[in-house]
């Protein structure tokens, strides 16, 4: 990790690996309602995705399919050189290795955020709960609430309980992360808490899919932009292309209603 | 001109608080309109009146409290043997050494404040007063009730007022508020008097039912004696005893872990129920040729065996053949019982094929793979031990069919119907919201089918039915028919509520479950049961309550219980002493003692949903 001259982390020397994540014309059904008609993208070891579109436009779905919380219906999806199938042991191994943050967090809340934070390390990676304790510790340094660890989730404001959920995920040493609107279920002052934290993950080297309408985090950190609007991927490309020069009438409306 | 405001914040004095006083309180909270008027003067009448007809009643010159205060044994304990009497005062002590320990272990406490202690005796003594002008009382009684009342009123009352806000100061701590109370009751049951039954020979008075059996024809009265000494000295021993359980258990816990505290009395709570029931109360006559030749020998093979197997499948490199050889040992144990042998066998089986299906899910490395087979090990220890104790005769001689009898009876079915019930209403919701069509249709139709026929009809099909459908030469006692039966029921019924209960648990719990890796078992243990539970608590208290009071209903199969005693045993009585037709005073009595339970589990159940609603969302 490195930083510039403003003492700012700076992605520019992170170099992308191989892809990781191989999406092939998946296509997803809701009864007789079609969320995804044929999604095709690969995603890079250490990119940074950032997913954005109008509500409804499938992208929610899209970035659930890639740890089965929804089942697609047809197409391919490679995980980590794994392919998702109804075989539930893959499943359970991909989901263990794929982090997952959510707008409305779903910490647990009868659990202490230690107890949250540990509880999979625990039972899912089968670690030592001394051990498992002091990486949960480290995650909390790191997201910057060590002291919170033994209040529960609802003595929590929304900014520390998002960046608890982060830390929950992180303990389980995924190779990838997907948030889904991560701060949209948040105040205004409580976002900046959230993104610094998913910025320094970004740095750190994680590959993520960030479904989100910060276009300043956008700018500021993705490798790629995905536009998606009634179920299809309508535009990609860097940030800059997507903010300076878009092409597509859809993405011109959209940038033009929201920036 | 600026086209801008800068407001400064300075905070305000808050304005006076209105007047108060007890007018005040009443014009706002009783007479605030014409017809809130009305209501309340006609609800206090209806008080008036329940607290007069209850006066006249429990002190009419008719009443025969003796008969309760004679039959004191019968009521609790039935026929329990004299000479053994000792058990039932260790059983009785256990709970209240738990108490003890309970309280310090997690220092149940704190502080109430002088307001509020004055406040409950103000209280209790207006209603002294009220019951003494109320009651059918001769002048000079009701001025003695009036005057102790209007003392503790009046000192209540000082109390609550004297010092003006210091009052407030929560300064008086609780469980020094308890003892003070516990000595209170003891001092009073050694010098207040109780009304028992004599008889008048030759101007005698005999309250000995031994002897005034010699009397049938001699005239029948009541007497105030004090408490016989065969009942108070244990009672003061027992609850010095668990006095000084609370004290050492206050000394231990700033000198050991909390956890492991915590786990040792928990641990105690769990054990004290079938060690008093099967152990003390039933004391039985171990065969122990039989135990070192058999039992031991048994659960000693399985804890070893058992545990190599079990430390295979639960590491986490064993994979998917553990569940295959949970599956095969699960196989064995249902084939054992299409022949002959020892049911002790055949549980090990069963319990060793549930630990090996759940060791890939709950094992894991070290500490937790040693604390999985550890348990194993404690499993078929005490499942082999309960089986000797179970099998054994007991040495306690009654003349009844079942050695507890009366209120222990009572408490018997109960708890065990409800702790029995938990486990198996709990696998049934889960059954029931399970995704595999199989169990959620054997869940449901069992609970459909339990849920709709009453308990009566399923306690005379327990009794009546059951025992032709088993094979020739087993035999089960009725009590544990009864108890098999109220416990299916009971679980039928608290499946749909904690059924509700994993219901309300919301689908993000779910997903982050699922998105974090963990197996559909690993999410129901650690995150939606746990919940799902926490949630129902008012509901599953509503459950232990309902059966509770339901073990009355076990008198349509002749079981001695307390109430059939109340009812049909004591008004029954014409030697030594004649009771014939005294129904009333045990009813009254027996509805008391019911309410004290009930009522204590709710308070138990309130102080339980403020604790776990800590970290509520």
């Amino acid at each position: 990790m490195t930083t510039n001259e403003d003492g700012q982390l700076e992605r520019a020397q992170i170099t992308l690996g191989d892809d990781i994540i191989i999406c092939d014309n998946v296509k997803k059904w809701f009864g007789d309602f079609q969320a995804l008609k044929g999604v095709t993208t690969n995603v890079k070891e250490r990119e940074v995705v950032v997913v954005i579109g109008p509500s409804g436009s499938g992208k929610s779905t899209f970035i659930r399919c890639i740890n089965r919380l929804e089942a697609h219906q047809e197409g391919t999806i490679i995980v980590d050189g794994t392919e998702l199938t109804n075989d539930i042991k893959n499943v359970e191994k991909i989901r263990s290795e794929v982090g997952m943050v959510f707008q409305q967090f779903n910490l647990f809340p009868h659990l202490t955020v230690l107890d949250n934070i540990t509880l999979a390390p625990q039972w899912v990676r089968k670690l030592p709960k001394k051990d498992a304790d002091e990486a949960a510790m480290q995650l909390l340094e790191r997201v910057g609430i060590p002291e919170q660890a033994d209040k529960y989730p609802g003595q929590l404001s929304g900014g520390q309980q998002q960046r608890v959920a982060i830390a929950r995920s992180l303990a389980m040493k995924p190779r990838i992360m997907l948030f889904d609107e991560p701060t949209s279920a948040l105040d205004p002052e409580m976002i900046k808490e959230v993104l610094d934290v998913m910025k320094e993950l970004a740095m750190s080297g994680m590959t993520m899919i960030v479904v989100t309408h910060e276009m300043g985090f956008a700018k500021e950190v993705a490798d790629r932009v995905l536009f998606m609007d009634y179920g299809l991927i309508v535009e990609a490309g860097t940030p800059e292309h997507f903010f300076t020069n878009p092409q597509h009438d859809r993405t011109k409306l959209f940038l033009s209603q929201i920036l | 001109m600026t086209d801008y405001t800068v407001v400064e914040a300075i905070d305000e004095i808050a304005p006076e608080p209105p007047p108060k006083g007890p007018l005040v309180w009443l014009r706002h909270n009783m007479f605030s309109t014409i017809g809130s008027g009305i209501l309340s003067v006609l609800a206090v009448l209806l008080v008036i009146f329940v607290i007069r007809g209850l006066m006249g009643f429990v002190f009419s010159p008719e009443r025969q409290w003796g008969a309760i205060t004679v039959n004191m044994r019968l009521l609790m304990i039935q026929a329990y043997p004299p000479a053994q009497f000792a058990r039932v005062w260790v059983a009785v002590a256990i709970p209240l050494v738990l108490i003890g320990a309970t309280f310090a272990a997690w220092r149940v406490g704190g502080n109430t404040s002088r307001r509020t202690v004055g406040g409950t005796i103000l209280g209790i003594g207006a209603l002294v007063v009220l019951a003494g002008v109320l009651g059918p009382f001769t002048l000079s009684t009701a001025l003695v009730w009036i005057v102790v009342g209007a003392v503790l009123a009046g000192g209540g009352y000082v109390l609550r007022i004297a010092g003006g806000e210091a009052a407030r100061q929560e300064t008086i701590p609780v469980l020094g508020l308890a003892l003070g109370l516990i000595v209170l009751g003891l001092v009073a049951i050694w010098v207040l008097p109780l009304p028992v039954p004599a008889k008048l020979v030759d101007g005698m008075v005999i309250t000995d039912p031994a002897l005034a059996g010699d009397f049938p024809q001699a005239e029948q009265t009541t007497v105030w004696r004090g408490i016989a000494s065969s009942t108070t000295i244990p009672w003061t021993i027992i609850v010095a005893v668990g006095v000084l359980a609370f004290a050492l258990v206050r000394f231990a816990r700033d000198r050991m872990s909390a956890e492991l505290l915590h786990n040792l009395v928990v641990a105690g709570w769990i054990l004290s129920f079938p060690v008093i029931v099967l152990v003390i109360l039933r004391d039985p006559d171990i065969d122990y040729g039989k135990v070192l030749s058999f039992y031991l020998p048994v659960a000693l093979v399985f804890a070893v065996l058992g545990s190599l197997l079990l430390n295979y499948v639960a590491s986490p490199s064993t994979g998917e053949i553990g569940r295959v050889l949970g599956a095969v040992v699960l196989v064995a144990a249902l084939i054992s019982f299409l022949f002959p042998m020892s049911f002790l066998i055949r549980f090990l089986l069963l319990g060793l094929a549930g630990f090996t299906l759940a060791a890939p899910t709950f094992g894991g490395e070290g500490a937790g793979r040693r604390r999985f087979l550890g348990v194993w090990v404690a499993t078929a220890l005490i499942t082999a031990y309960l089986f000797a104790i179970i099998t054994a005769p007991s040495t306690v001689a009654v003349l009844s069919a079942f050695f507890l009898g009366g209120l222990s009876l009572t408490i018997l079915l109960a708890v065990t119907a409800i702790a029995a019930s938990f486990p198996i209403g709990v696998l049934l919701a889960l059954g029931r919201t399970s995704t595999m069509p199989i169990f959620r249709m054997m869940s449901t139709v069992f609970i459909e089918v339990v849920r709709g026929v009453p308990l009566i009809t399923w306690l005379l099909i327990a009794t009546l039915m059951f025992p032709i459908t088993l094979p020739p030469g087993v035999e089960i006692g009725r009590v544990i028919v009864v108890i098999i039966a109220m416990t299916m029921f009971s679980a039928a019924y608290l499946a749909e509520n904690v059924r509700g209960g994993l219901q309300s648990i919301g689908k993000g719990q779910y997903e982050a479950s699922k998105a974090l890796g963990m197996t559909t078992a690993q999410m129901t243990v650690f995150i939606t049961l746990p919940q799902a539970l926490r949630a129902v608590i008012p509901a599953l208290v509503g459950q232990v309550i309902a059966i509770f009071k339901d073990t009355s209903l076990v008198v349509i199969v002749s079981l001695f219980d307390f109430l059939f005693i109340a009812r049909n045993v004591i008004p029954q009585q014409s030697q030594p002493f004649n009771f014939l037709g005294a129904l009333r005073e045990t009813l009254l009595f027996a509805a008391v003692v019911y309410w004290m339970f009930t009522f204590t589990f709710s308070r138990l159940s309130q102080r339980l949903e403020k604790k776990l609603g800590v970290g509520e969302r």
